[in-house]
């Protein structure tokens, strides 16, 4: 599903709609890169600066982020993928709505080692695909709750055209790894 | 050395050149702030409003631009990847204006005032600005 530049509401404004139950989380400095190999040599980006927020009452998760954060050792790397891959001006955010499947009341209460397979809806540009992967979590002595997930990104699902020249360059997928430290709101 | 081969010479290292310094290009690592002239001068506070406002229009302004940013420190944080994070303060609890540094910044502590300039990334909840670098 193709979807309108900006649809997504930031999801800080539906906050006063979440008042009952355990305290909810967020961080604004979770970590989505990925990489891969070329014949030109290892390729890496990394963006620091996804948002996120988790209600554990009904495992619901959102993260957004910046394609235009993602950053590359080259900047001749960082233009291509901004300018003719994601068309980042046109479809600055990849987005994920989703929710964790089967989590049990006061299951983020005490410090343990968890997992869960999460479903929900990922936007690349402008496009709108169903995902469902496994993601480890971790409830820290602190309180903070570490999250990661792996998400396999195949290019022509989201409407990314490779142009010609890069064809047989680069990867038609790619696996999107997120790092989130959650800490309570 | 004949004409021919002088020629031959001469071809080949206007190639050579133009191989080393095309490779040069490619392999040059993203700019920093550090040293630009920024195209804009504003408070965190207004950085932050202009984003609220108009998304679409703040984004076409600032995003990909070296903005100067003043603004009072809320926070500073290190996480994974080698890069530093300092919060501005916007006076929205929920929202700041997010500079990303590839150095330590441990000289700054909450509440300082400081100067900030960096290339607008855009807005995601907060603004976030990259490869900043402090402004004496």
């Amino acid at each position: 599903m193709r979807l309108p530049q900006f649809v997504h509401v930031p999801f800080l404004l539906l906050l006063p709609l979440f008042t009952h139950g355990q305290e909810r989380y967020f961080t604004r400095m979770g970590e989505a890169s990925f990489s891969f190999t070329t014949k030109m040599g290892e390729v890496q980006a990394a963006n620091h600066t996804a948002t996120s927020m988790f209600d554990p009452n009904d495992g619901s998760i959102e993260l957004s982020m910046l394609m235009k954060a993602f950053e590359f050792e080259k900047a001749a790397m960082q233009d291509q993928f901004n300018n003719e891959l994601m068309e980042s001006d046109a479809w600055p955010k990849a987005v994920f709505t989703g929710r964790l499947l089967g989590i049990s009341d006061g299951v983020f209460s005490n410090p343990r080692k968890l997992s869960f397979l999460v479903v929900g809806n990922l936007t690349i540009h402008g496009t709108t695909r169903k995902v469902l992967e496994h993601t480890s979590w971790v409830v820290g002595e602190d309180g903070v709750l570490h999250t990661e997930c792996r998400i396999k990104v195949v290019m022509d699902d989201y409407g990314i055209t490779v142009p010609t020249l890069f064809k047989d360059v680069l990867p038609k997928e790619v696996e999107l790894y997120l790092a989130l430290d959650f800490e309570k709101l | 050395m004949n004409l021919r081969n002088l020629a031959i010479l001469g071809a080949l290292c206007v190639l050579l050149g133009g191989a080393w310094m095309a490779q040069r290009q490619y392999d040059r690592a993203p700019e920093v702030a550090a040293g630009k002239w920024p195209s804009a001068t504003l408070e965190a506070t207004d950085l932050l409003q202009e984003f609220m406002d108009d998304e679409v229009a703040a984004g076409k302004r600032y995003t990909d631009e070296v903005i100067e940013v003043n603004g009072t420190v809320r926070g500073v944080s290190a996480p994974q990847g080698g890069k530093v994070s300092v919060l501005l303060e916007t006076g929205n609890p929920l929202a700041a204006v997010v500079c990303e540094f590839d150095q330590s910044m441990s000289g700054l502590v909450p509440g300082s005032m400081v100067t900030v300039k960096g290339y607008c990334a855009g807005y995601n909840l907060d603004v976030v600005l990259q490869r900043c670098a402090l402004v004496e």
